[in-house]
């Protein structure tokens, strides 16, 4: 048997340069929590590490570690040549130059597992078995786990097809660079030996390609350092204590008198080095998220049959979730063209669901966008989050003779509700995810910001959640089978649960606000909320003027709808307690007959504008009920909204 | 007239946002009749509130929000004396139970409590409020419950309290205050609860609003922009004018008249809290024991330094009881006559300790006591007398009694410990005779506070005594003093950062910046060099909101050993409170409040140097003097021996007490200390205070006469004679504000404090204005008066006193003493003390070596777990005075465990280990264990080298238990090949990651070659360089220091093989260098050589990893991974 391995050094650090494609930060820092819940660098990129950042460095630390540098504008010694190093001569004024700001990630486990996991899909073309290599102890950073950096490929009897397997592991080479990574491979009989190889001597010297022939895999070996075994650092410090420092060392001890002292966990990894104990190949990838592909020989160009593909591999997908009871939350088909160009078409639902027609429809939707003259080879389609399905029976309700106005009335919601959701999402499907939003009410005591947009479907939420405190997903597949419940959260963004504290009476206002939401919607014309894809920015989402759903804790007390901007009054013959007996607006004064305030909002002393006002309600001699306020700073009235 | 009636201060953790003093101000100029203050579950706050109170002559009544679990949120204020004790036993009940700084209660803790408690029930808090709301519309099942449940707390609560319970109502022009007030009162008047206003006020003024928002986002834990469902709508939560109140309650004036009435049931103030002194005191009397003096003869002719030596705690445990002939020695008490004459009826306690007195006086001075001496205790007595501080004295008294009854070192240090009387009690052995100590320091006249004095004892043993107190009174009647923490600029920008919503590293950069930081005009500056614009509207408020947190109390913690002692519980004085610690409680004041209050409390510290003295002293006493001497002592030290102080002024001084940090060492040359004295004034000079007040120089110069010593007026010469004209004690300082400015004793002392106060205030201002007025009357030149203000600045934020410096002169005298004549027993002493003192086991074991020590490293068939002294063959041959060495102990390695060594020592005894395994049978030792003992290299004796120990070690079973019945092999397997031998850099590596030290060699040793060729010198050469030339000098970093007083630059300690350097980092160079500068544990420094004297300093330019320089070398030996695995000693 001949194994080759692909090694990836900093495997993280190489992905999310890769991922961060444009930023040429060259000093990556990836971060995470230790097992002692401190924020630690996990791995960082070779520049900084010549600042002097390492693994398992405090995050708050490394990050004045940069500073500084940043600060003094130049390169540590170790990043310029070498024979400057020592030299005491100032950095001369090139070198002086600010540095960038470093890219801070949070160390992400599964997008590198599953990056790792395409990279072994597209190599197919060099071997027909390709694993991920298992995690090594030894490779953790310090206070945390260690990470799958390797790909092993069977390639028994495949040398001829390329040549030799220095020709074969330079393809691999290659197509590993087209893709942007920088990869050492090792040829050897075994697994352990292949790994050991790859680290330890595949090196710039010989074009990061060790091929190891049969006969000297011994001699190979026996030179190189007792941690390229794959034994845990314990033990590989156990033996360093007792001056065994290599593998040639370690063979020359009794076996015996070895075991009874640094535990069988040692000759196991010696002896499949040594290829004395079988070790088989992984399996081909983890299986764990729903998915299916497609690869052509040849490419396609007709629509027709494509659709039928990518229903074929909808089915598969749904076939897989249905085993499990569970229906997609969000969706990725990825469509590979002749040219080698892959489009990835995300689709994300409202509710999970397991309809294949409606999976391809949003997914045509996107399709349809697409440039595909040049034909597709493969396609791909693969579900990135799940939730239990939820069934309704529908029609046993309807049946039900006794069933009262309220029950029929709720099951007319739940169609309509189910059949909001397909309208959702081809909106999104259509004009982008972040064109359908809805308005969260926010309790904030000033008006203005009473209502936020925020997006109706699941990835948006989920993203903005994940973004901010980073979350940690322990495996790929745990994040998607973590459950109905976290992933029903993810779909319904809430607001914050705020406590039932003082001037928190807003909070009960919260369980009854989705319904509240939906039930204006339809009635709401033309569904203003979708907007244009280039003009929707969430970032400032809040639109004056739309806060009739906010302020529902106060009956009576808000109006539905607010001026935005507010509207100037004139005012004159202030009565009792400060409000005026008279209000011009537009150039007509009215009488105010009655008056309730006032009501003072002081607030929002953190935003570029603080508010000082008091607000009035105010009765006029001809029926309308008007909001008004005095800003305390201006010194001017207003008219916020109008009642009724 | 209005009274408020529910106002929480800062002691209400991040929900009030005022201090109390700015809420008595606020209120006293809008002319409230009184004001209560209630903070949430605590009475921390309320002394300091008491104190404002009385300042602004406004009445303060105390009470406390409390929220029982299922209950309504109330109000409870105090109407007397025994109210207020009930008031606290609640707290203590619901604090006691919950989690450190929370509160857990239930009304049946209420009812238990409630007699002469009043009780108002806050109409604001949410289920209430939407009871009184939803009451005449009962829609939602929400509302039903909140109306069901709120009147049943409303009737157990009428039935608790009866007439006693109030309803508050507070409007704060929210959406609909008038249908509020008329709900509220149309609720109240069918249940018949007697309504009352109340501003639920958490800040004094508006203007305080935006730092109880960002309080409230920092309670919350989030980002303010995200905490707006948790504020306030408006600002109206401050302290209202009487104008806006009365428009507010317009439609019912009758609510703000009831304030008074409530306020007029409430006739308890602090000063009710009379102190009661511990009962068991008077018993004191009856035992009448006097042996902790020495007899007469003992004590050595009355030279200066002999009675500085003082009294001696190990005679103590020797002496024989005094015979009644001894007895008739004393003389007819020339005190007892006082008492006689004096007062009719002479209080107890007082009489005793009179009689105490005069008996230590006729042992102190048997010659007869000099007649300066007894009008000072006369005069010291009559304050004592009248300040009715005697039953302080004698618990002091009977604190040391009873560690010296144990044969524990102690010290009692403080002006009031210095006294005439507590040298004649025993509780300090300097001489007031020489001493011109300021007696009103500690016990003012104007002032009813209490006297301080603090004793140290050994660190291992203060528990002793700490638990002797709480035997002796009882944890319901001794407690310890707990500490404020309050917000620092550092913790203050890292909280109310993230509240602003600043990235987390900007936020952490800005506070690593503030180290240190006191001035405000820095701040900006700071946060231009963490990277945040202050300019910008997040950084201005930033910049606004930390300098109004700044100062505000943060958390309660445990005082460093403040004990109180009252005579009835505790808990019916202050409440108490969980500490962190297990098993700890603490009362909720801090030593402050309890100063104001004028409670008893004592403090007992813990000094390392008074345990390894006494070890050094023990060891001594058994192993070296030569058998029938007497034991040594303090007292038993021969005074002023001049090979002592030749070894300090050459600076000879690491390991003793004070003097051997760099500062203190740097300076001995210069002072050249000769007597005792000098060691005094050696001690007190090196300090902040003398440094930052530029008083260290002129006294320097004016000792070597550079400069004459003058003085303005005979006044000042009186005062500042014995230092040469300058002031380097904070005694000196405040006797100068009496003799100069007119200040009276007690003036002098407020001065001290208004100094020493964290916030500024204009009180200094006043006293400043007052000093240059006095100073100026008594025709003293403005100039003159400036510089002696801010001398006392200076000394009243981090001067030391006289009296403290002579209790710690002694101490460095005895160290000193033992070092010279001793120094194997002083090592062995110092390293059985760690973790002590300023330097590290390895400095400590090299200082001993360079003495002439033997040390002898550990080996399991002739450690102890201390480091012991033993014969040698070696040894004797060095000098007759060490023939026994140094051999190390298992403590001295790195995780070894102390029940481990110890079964090792037990096992010994029934003869030497012969192999490994017997070593891990009889000793019943884990392979852990066994194996930690073979990397330390301590089975050398067992296996030979290192790795074969190793390799036997590792043979053995993991647990003790597993090992076979009869296999007692006389001998290990012989490692089956030849285990690689270790190179002697990798040895001494081992060495440094096991036990810290080595004995073989100093890592830096193995590699002058390479640093030969790189030009970096050895470290003792530098003394024999040119001054003013470039330098370099490598080494292993044993510490970094950054002394508040140094202006940013850093000093770092190397060693090498030759000897220690000392390196001047500014901090340009510490910035251009961050990580070498502040990281490696060994490093390479090129810079300029300086010189001043023989002190000698590095002013380094470039620093560099002293592993890469040698790495590039690439001149053989590389050095092994881990070659520098100590741990250097930084910012201590």
């Amino acid at each position: 048997m001949r194994i080759l391995c692909l090694w990836l050094p900093n495997w993280p650090v190489q992905r999310a340069v890769q991922a961060g494609r444009g930023s040429a930060a060259e000093r990556v820092v990836l971060s995470e929590r230790d097992r002692r819940g401190r924020l630690t660098v996990a791995a960082c990129s070779a520049a900084a590490a010549a600042e002097g950042i390492f693994a398992g460095m405090p995050l708050a630390e490394a990050s004045s570690v940069a500073r500084q540098s940043r600060r003094a504008g130049r390169y540590p010694p170790a990043a310029l040549p070498e024979g400057d190093r020592c030299a005491s001569r100032q950095p001369d004024s090139a070198a002086r130059r600010e540095l960038p700001r470093p890219l801070w990630q949070s160390l992400d486990r599964w997008a590198d597992r599953v990056a790792l996991e395409e990279l072994a899909v597209s190599c197919a073309a060099f071997s027909p078995r390709i694993a991920v290599a298992d995690p090594v102890a030894a490779d953790a950073p310090p206070g945390g786990e260690a990470w799958s950096d390797s790909l092993l490929l069977d390639v028994t009897g495949l040398d001829r097809l390329f040549g030799s397997e220095a020709d074969l592991a330079a393809a691999l080479r290659r197509h590993v660079a087209q893709l942007g990574y920088r990869g050492r491979l090792a040829a050897a009989d075994s697994v352990g030996a292949a790994w050991a190889f790859a680290r330890h001597i595949a090196s710039v010297a010989n074009e990061q390609i060790a091929i190891v022939p049969s006969a000297r895999i011994g001699d190979a070996l026996s030179a190189l350092p007792v941690s390229a075994l794959r034994i845990s650092p314990e033990a590989a410090q156990r033996l360093v204590q007792l001056g065994v420092e290599q593998i040639g060392q370690l063979t020359s001890l009794p076996r015996e008198a070895l075991r009874s002292r640094v535990g069988s966990e040692v000759l196991v990894r010696l002896d499949q080095a040594l290829g004395l104990l079988a070790e088989p190949l992984a399996g081909q990838r983890s299986g764990d998220s729903p998915g299916a592909s497609w690869n052509g020989s040849a490419a396609v160009r007709s629509s027709e049959a494509l659709e039928r593909l990518l229903e074929r591999l909808c089915t598969k997908t749904a076939e897989q979730l249905g085993r499990i009871d569970r229906g997609a939350l969000r969706l990725t088909c990825r469509v590979r063209d002749a040219e080698g160009v892959v489009h990835a078409l995300p689709v994300a639902f409202y509710r999970p669901t397991a309809n294949v027609r409606h999976w391809c429809e949003l997914i045509q939707l996107q399709w349809e966008r697409l440039d595909l003259a040049a034909g597709v080879v493969a396609i791909e389609v693969a579900v990135e989050q799940m939730a239990p399905l939820t069934s309704v029976q529908q029609e046993l309700f309807e049946l039900d003779a006794a069933g009262s106005i309220a029950k029929i009335s709720s099951i007319r919601q739940a169609g309509i509700d189910r059949q909001w959701g397909v309208l959702l999402e081809r909106l999104a499907g259509r004009l982008g995810r972040r064109a359908v939003v809805r308005a969260r009410q926010v309790a904030d005591p000033q008006p203005e910001w009473g209502v936020r947009w925020e997006s109706w479907l699941a990835w948006e939420a989920t993203a903005a959640r994940s973004s901010s405190p980073p979350r940690r997903r322990r495996r790929p597949a745990a994040a998607a089978l973590a459950g109905g419940d976290a992933v029903e959260d993810a779909a319904r963004p809430r607001p914050e649960p705020c406590e039932n504290g003082a001037g928190c009476a807003a909070a009960d206002s919260v369980p009854g606000q989705r319904n509240l939401a939906q039930a204006h919607l339809p009635g709401q014309s033309g569904l203003a909320q979708a907007h244009l894809p280039g003009q929707s920015n969430l970032a400032q989402a809040h639109l004056p003027g739309q806060s009739g759903l906010a302020q529902a804790h106060l009956p009576g007390q808000r109006p539905l709808r607010l001026h935005a901007p507010p509207r100037v009054l004139g005012a004159a013959e202030l009565g009792v307690g400060g409000c005026p007996e008279r209000l011009e607006c537009d150039q007509t004064w009215h009488e105010v007959v009655a008056a309730e305030g006032p009501e003072r909002i002081e607030t929002g002393w953190w935003r570029r504008a603080a508010v000082r006002r008091d607000y009035w309600r105010v009765g006029l001699r001809d029926g309308r009920r008007w909001w008004i306020f005095y800003d305390l700073r201006a010194r001017r009235w207003y008219l916020h909204g109008e009642f009724g | 007239m209005y009274v408020e009636l529910h106002c929480k201060t800062n002691f209400s953790f991040l929900e009030g946002a005022s201090h109390a003093d700015e809420l008595f101000a606020r209120a006293a100029r809008l002319g409230y009749a009184a004001l209560a203050i209630t903070d949430s579950h605590s009475l921390s706050g309320i002394v300091r509130a008491h104190v404002a109170a009385k300042q602004h002559g406004l009445r303060l009544i105390v009470g406390a929000e409390i929220a029982p679990r299922d209950g309504l949120p109330i109000v409870l204020w105090a109407t007397d004396r025994e109210a207020y004790g009930r008031l606290c036993r609640l707290l203590t009940t619901g604090n006691r139970r919950a989690a450190k700084g929370s509160c857990e209660l239930t009304c049946g803790d209420l009812e238990a409590c409630c007699q002469g408690l009043l009780a108002g029930v806050l109409f604001s808090a949410p289920q209430l409020a939407r009871a009184v709301a939803g009451s005449d519309d009962p829609e939602g099942p929400e509302a039903r419950d909140d109306v069901g449940f709120c009147e049943a707390v409303l009737r157990r609560y009428r039935k608790i309290f009866g007439d006693r319970c109030y309803g508050l109502i507070s409007l704060h022009r929210g959406a609909d205050d008038a249908r509020c007030l008329e709900g509220a009162r149309q609720w109240a008047a069918e249940r018949e609860l007697p309504l009352a206003a109340a501003g639920q006020v958490r800040y004094h003024a508006a203007c305080r609003k935006p730092l109880h928002d960002a309080l409230t986002a920092i309670r919350r834990g989030i980002a303010i922009d995200a905490a707006t469902c948790v504020l306030d709508a408006n600002a109206q939560y401050h302290l209202r004018s009487l104008e806006e109140l009365h428009q507010l309650f317009a439609a019912a004036p009758s609510l703000l008249e009831r304030t008074r009435e409530i306020a007029e049931r409430c006739t308890f103030s602090l000063d009710d809290l009379r102190y009661e002194y511990p009962s068991e005191l008077q018993l004191i009397d009856q035992e009448g024991d006097s042996s902790w003096l020495p007899p007469p003869a003992s004590l050595s002719p009355s030279g200066p330094a002999a009675s500085a030596g003082g009294s001696d705690p190990a005679t103590v445990r020797r002496a024989p009881r005094r015979s009644p002939a001894t007895a008739a020695l004393v003389r007819p008490g020339f005190l007892t006559a006082r008492l006689v004459h004096g007062e009719a009826v002479p209080r107890p306690l007082f009489a005793c300790l009179v009689r105490l007195t005069e008996r230590g006086a006729a042992a102190r001075w048997p010659a007869g006591v000099p007649e300066r001496v007894r009008g000072q205790l006369e005069h010291e007595l009559e304050l004592i007398e009248q300040l009715q501080f005697e039953a302080y004295f004698l618990t002091v008294w009977d604190l040391v009694r009873f560690a010296r009854q144990r044969g524990i070192l102690c010290q009692g240090r403080g002006s009031a410990a210095n006294s005439a009387v507590c040298y004649c009690l025993g509780v300090t052995s300097v001489d007031p005779a020489r001493c011109d100590l300021l007696f009103e320091r500690f016990v003012s006249r104007e002032r009813d506070e209490a006297p301080d004095i603090d004793i140290d004892f050994e660190h291992e043993r203060r528990e002793e005594v700490l638990q002797y107190l709480y035997k002796k009174y009882g944890r319901e009647r001794a407690g310890m003093t707990a500490e404020v923490i309050t917000y620092r600029p550092r913790s203050a920008v890292r909280d109310l950062g993230k509240a602003l919503g600043f990235s987390l590293d900007a936020v952490d950069a800005l506070a690593k910046n503030l180290e240190g930081y006191r001035e405000e005009p820095e701040l900006t500056a700071k946060f231009r060099m963490s990277g945040i614009d202050p300019e910008s509207p997040r950084g201005k408020l930033l910049a606004e909101l930390t300098r109004e947190l700044v100062g505000f109390p943060r958390h309660l913690s445990q005082h460093v050993g403040g004990m109180v002692i009252t005579d009835r519980p505790l808990c019916e004085l202050a409440p108490i409170e969980n500490a962190a610690m297990e098993d700890r409680t603490v009362i909720a004041w801090d030593k402050n409040d309890l100063d104001a209050l004028g409670i008893l409390k004592v403090d007992c510290l813990s000094l390392g140097m008074l345990t390894a003295i006494r070890k050094a002293f023990e060891l001594i006493d058994r192993q070296i003097a030569p058998r029938g001497t007497p034991p040594l002592s303090l007292a038993g030290v021969p005074p002023e021996d001049s090979r002592v102080y030749e070894m300090i002024c050459a600076a000879d001084t690491t390991g003793v007490f004070q003097i051997e940090s760099r500062a203190q060492m740097s300076m001995l040359p210069r002072l050249q200390p000769r007597t005792f004295y000098d060691l005094v004034i050696e001690v007190a000079i090196v300090r902040p205070g003398p440094i930052q007040g530029e008083m260290v120089h002129p006294y320097l110069r004016r000792r070597n006469g550079e400069e004459p010593v003058d003085y303005p007026n005979d006044e000042v010469r009186s005062v500042l004679q014995k230092t040469l004209g300058v002031p380097l004690f904070q005694e000196q300082a405040m006797r100068l504000a009496v003799v100069a400015a007119g200040f009276t004793p007690g003036e002098a002392d407020q001065l001290r404090r208004a100094m020493g106060a964290w916030r500024k205030s204009g009180v200094i201002e006043q006293f400043r204005l007052k000093m240059l007025q006095g100073m100026r009357a008594r025709g003293l030149s403005e100039e003159f008066a400036e510089r002696l203000f801010n001398q006392l600045r200076g000394f009243g934020e981090y001067g030391f006193p006289e009296s403290h410096a002579a209790s710690f002169a002694l101490l460095v005298y005895v160290s000193a003493w033992l070092k010279c004549h001793y120094p194997a027993a002083f090592a062995a002493a110092l390293l059985n003390s760690q973790p002590m003192g300023f330097y590290a086991p390895a400095q400590l074991v090299r200082n001993a070596r360079d003495h002439g020590v033997h040390v002898l490293p550990v080996d399991v068939n002739h450690s102890d777990w201390d480091c012991t002294l033993e014969e040698s063959a070696n040894a004797a041959a060095d000098s007759a005075a060490s023939s026994l060495a140094l051999r190390l102990g298992f403590r001295m390695l790195a995780g070894m465990s102390r029940p481990s060594a110890e079964r090792i020592v037990q096992a010994r005894h029934e003869g030497p280990f012969v192999s490994v395994e017997n070593l891990a049978r009889r000793a019943a030792l884990p392979q852990a264990a066994v194996e930690h003992l073979a990397a330390a290299d301590a089975l050398a004796s067992l296996a030979g080298d290192r790795r074969t120990a190793l390799w036997n070690a590792l043979d053995q079973p993991a647990r003790p238990e597993d090992l076979p019945l009869f296999a007692d092999q006389q001998s290990d397997d012989p490692a089956p090949w030849a285990l690689p031998a270790m190179s002697p850099a990798a040895e001494v590596a081992a060495d440094y990651r096991t036990a810290g030290l080595s004995l073989r060699g100093h890592p830096l040793g193995f590699y002058r070659r390479q640093l030969d060729a790189l030009g970096v010198a050895p470290a003792e050469s530098l003394a024999r360089r040119e001054a003013d030339r470039p330098a370099s000098v490598a080494g292993l970093v044993l510490m970094r220091q950054r002394p508040s007083t140094a202006k940013g630059i850093t000093f770092i300690t190397l060693e090498d093989e030759t000897g220690t350097a000392n390196l001047v980092v500014r901090l340009n160079v510490w910035q251009r260098h961050y990580l070498v500068a502040r990281r490696s544990s060994a490093l390479v420094a090129w810079g300029t050589l300086e010189r001043k004297g023989s002190v000698i300093h590095l002013v380094a330019d470039r620093l560099a990893d002293l592993t890469e320089c040698l790495q590039q070398q690439r001149l053989p030996p590389r050095p092994p991974q881990e070659m520098w695995s100590h741990r250097s000693r930084d910012f201590r």
